[in-house]
């Protein structure tokens, strides 16, 4: 009896079901928390890597380590093509009784070199004026020489060559080609000069500052006339032997290379790449093919007032960067420029970021970088921070990275060393962002091997209970 | 003989016929004792039910009927939204319960990728898919004497466009693990 009363107790108590009803709604609302950013070009510095210039001058000031042979010579300030020029007056004193202004280093080693300069007439005497370069024997009153100059007469222009024997002018060349020449305008001078045994070659162009060619010519010089240069300068002179004939010089470069070009490596294929002085104004550009890139600064051959310079590069619809040269900027230098591109793509509504860090083949290393920007577009702020998932991520064992969340007045980060990462999930410290903050990126690692990094930014309503935390997807490719 | 023959037949027809009609009701005395209680297991509000939602919205908990019954209503955005401690399960009884969850109408909106009711003991948790209409979890979940669990809420959504979306739970409880809970009359 006992046990039957039992058995029906049990059967009863196990079939106790209670059920009680739960209600769930979810009301889907927009995003407050938005990525905002774009693709972008990161210029990480350029340098030179090589120069072919033997001296060059701006004549901002009078250039060290240079001489005279007759006239008197002065900076005159504002009037060059850009900042000061060279002013040259005549006084019958140097050889063949023109005046001279020259480098006093000898270039006899060389075979061959150019020389540009720019000039403009100031005053014309005895009914011209002859403003150029001289080649000089020796840096002697009596010494021999070869004058390209540009002789204008009256409003008329031409590209002349002459030898000075020591005794006696005899002109080598004049071009057929004249050109209008007034006080305003100047002229761009550029020589080429090489030597075969005993001959030498004198190749030499006169163009407008927009690099129109205005007269050419050429000669071989050989036999008695024949000497080998040792001295390059500029060179004014009247005419008939008459004195005070003036003239300006600007952009002097002596160069075993070509002046003419500056070339730039490190350019993307594709991108284009501008140069522009140290007042702003553009001197050249050129769309890169992938390989060197050569800059026609044939106007500008000393680029701007020879303080430095700055390259701009830009392409594929997506952000130019600019990167600064502080130094004297010369045709014939070879200029490297690091240029990274960090592509950014936000989809899901701006919720998810995938940022992709492309290297310069040159440098493996990105400098602290935005890269994203969080926009808060609710009234209310969010605590705001970063969390990186190392089991959902490819780590090179060299990558060293630095990812920053700052809200304007502090900033929260982390650490990615590939040689020791983390083995759980690392959470940054939560920041209050009131309207927006930044994401910036830093990296460096030794080799191409590329890292993929899961990381997700997350937003709390509170910091403390975290009652709603809403978290955002970030790929990190670099 | 014939005719004979005939009129047993007629007989016998009519003497089922009567048994069949005639049919017997025998009563027994059934005694059935209905005495309600006070729910020994009650949903009670988490701490952050009642705190801000995204874009100045609250997280609504209403709890009614004593405590056995709920509903929920937040403002989850894209992504993945996790609200904590938005409700608590809590045992009244000095004797311990066993717990599981019938998804009654499972999310079928596309705007959802994931949808879990995270109930948690301590650093012990299991997710109750909301997107699946069965019996969840596979085993119980012991809420001992005088404790409570924690109810999170874990949603995924790709698209925030349009009306909310609702999900329909039972909360089952029973004093045994040994049988499966039976679907209850509608």
């Amino acid at each position: 009896m006992f046990l039957s009363l039992f058995g029906f107790l049990a059967v009863c108590y196990s079939s106790l079901y209670v059920f009680y009803s739960v209600g769930v709604g979810f009301v889907p609302q927009p995003p407050p928390l938005v990525f905002s950013g774009y693709s972008f070009l990161v210029c990480g510095g350029s340098y030179r890597v090589g120069r072919a210039s033997l001296t060059f001058s701006d004549f901002e000031e009078l250039p060290a380590g240079w001489g005279l042979l007759g006239g008197s010579w002065v900076i005159s300030v504002g009037a060059g093509f850009r900042g000061n020029s060279l002013q040259g007056t005549d006084n019958n004193g140097g050889p063949g009784g023109s005046s001279i202004y020259y480098w006093g280093s000898s270039i006899s080693s060389y075979t061959s070199f150019s020389v540009s300069v720019k000039v403009r007439q100031v005053t014309q005497a005895g009914g011209g004026v002859y403003m150029g370069v001289i080649l000089l024997q020796s840096n002697s009153v009596s010494s021999r020489s070869y004058e390209i100059s540009v002789y204008a007469s009256g409003t008329t222009g031409y590209l002349e060559i002459w030898y000075w024997s020591g005794n006696r002018w005899s002109r080598l060349y004049r071009s057929t080609q004249s050109f209008y020449v007034d006080g305003t305008r100047w002229f761009i001078l550029l020589i080429n000069y090489s030597r075969v045994a005993s001959t030498n070659t004198i190749s030499a162009t006169v163009y407008d500052v927009n690099g129109n060619v205005l007269a050419s010519g050429s000669v071989q010089i050989g036999g008695a006339r024949f000497f080998t240069p040792s001295y390059v300068g500029v060179s004014v002179d009247g005419s008939g032997g008459v004195a005070g004939a003036q003239a300006m010089f600007d952009d002097f470069v002596i160069s075993i290379g070509s002046p003419r070009y500056l070339l730039v490596e490190g350019i993307p294929q594709g991108y284009s790449v501008e140069l522009y002085d140290d007042e702003g104004f553009l001197v050249a550009g050129a769309v890169s093919d992938g390989g060197v890139v050569s800059l026609d600064v044939l106007r500008d051959v000393v680029v701007g007032r020879g303080l430095g310079a700055s390259f701009k590069i830009y392409g594929g619809g997506i952000e130019p960067c600019t990167t600064l040269i502080h130094e004297a900027v010369v045709g014939g230098d070879y200029y490297r420029v690091l240029i990274h591109s960090v592509l950014v793509n936000l989809s899901d509504y701006l919720t998810r970021a995938e940022v992709t860090v492309i290297f310069s083949p040159y440098s493996l290393t990105l400098p602290e970088t935005q890269v994203l920007k969080v926009l808060n577009q609710d009234s209310m702020p969010y605590y705001v921070g970063l969390v990186f998932y190392p089991n959902s991520s490819l780590v090179s064992e060299d990558l060293k990275l630095i990812i920053k969340l700052s809200n304007g007045t502090s900033s929260t980060t982390l650490l990615i060393d590939g040689s020791s990462p983390p083995s759980q999930p690392v959470h940054t410290d939560l920041l209050l962002v009131v309207t927006e903050a930044v994401i910036n990126v830093s990296v460096s690692k030794d080799s191409n091997t590329q890292s993929s990094l899961s990381l997700e930014l997350t937003y709390c309503s509170d910091p403390i209970s975290r009652s709603i935390c809403v978290y955002y997807p970030i790929t990190l490719r670099v | 003989m014939n005719m004979r023959r005939k009129l047993i037949v007629l007989l016998a027809i009519a003497t089922l016929v009567s048994i069949v009609n005639a049919s017997v009701f025998v009563y027994y005395p059934i005694n059935l004792t209905i005495s309600p209680q006070q729910p020994p297991v009650v949903f009670e509000s988490g701490s952050n039910a009642g705190q801000r939602d995204l874009w100045g919205g609250i997280i609504t908990v209403n709890i009614g009927d004593e405590g056995t019954s709920l509903s929920i209503k937040v403002h989850p955005t894209l992504q993945r939204n996790y609200y904590y401690d938005i409700v608590k399960i809590k045992n009244n009884d000095n004797n311990v319960y066993y717990l599981k969850f019938r998804v009654i109408s499972p999310i079928a909106d596309d705007r959802v990728s994931a949808a879990y009711l995270i109930i948690a003991d301590g650093d012990y948790s299991e997710k109750i898919n909301l997107k699946q209409g069965t019996l969840q979890p596979d085993g119980w979940f012991t809420l001992s004497a005088d404790s409570k669990l924690r109810v999170d809420l874990y949603l995924v959504l790709t698209g925030y466009a349009d009306s909310s979306i609702t999900v329909e739970v039972d909360l089952i409880y029973s004093t045994t693990t040994t049988e499966t809970p039976p679907m209850p009359p509608t």
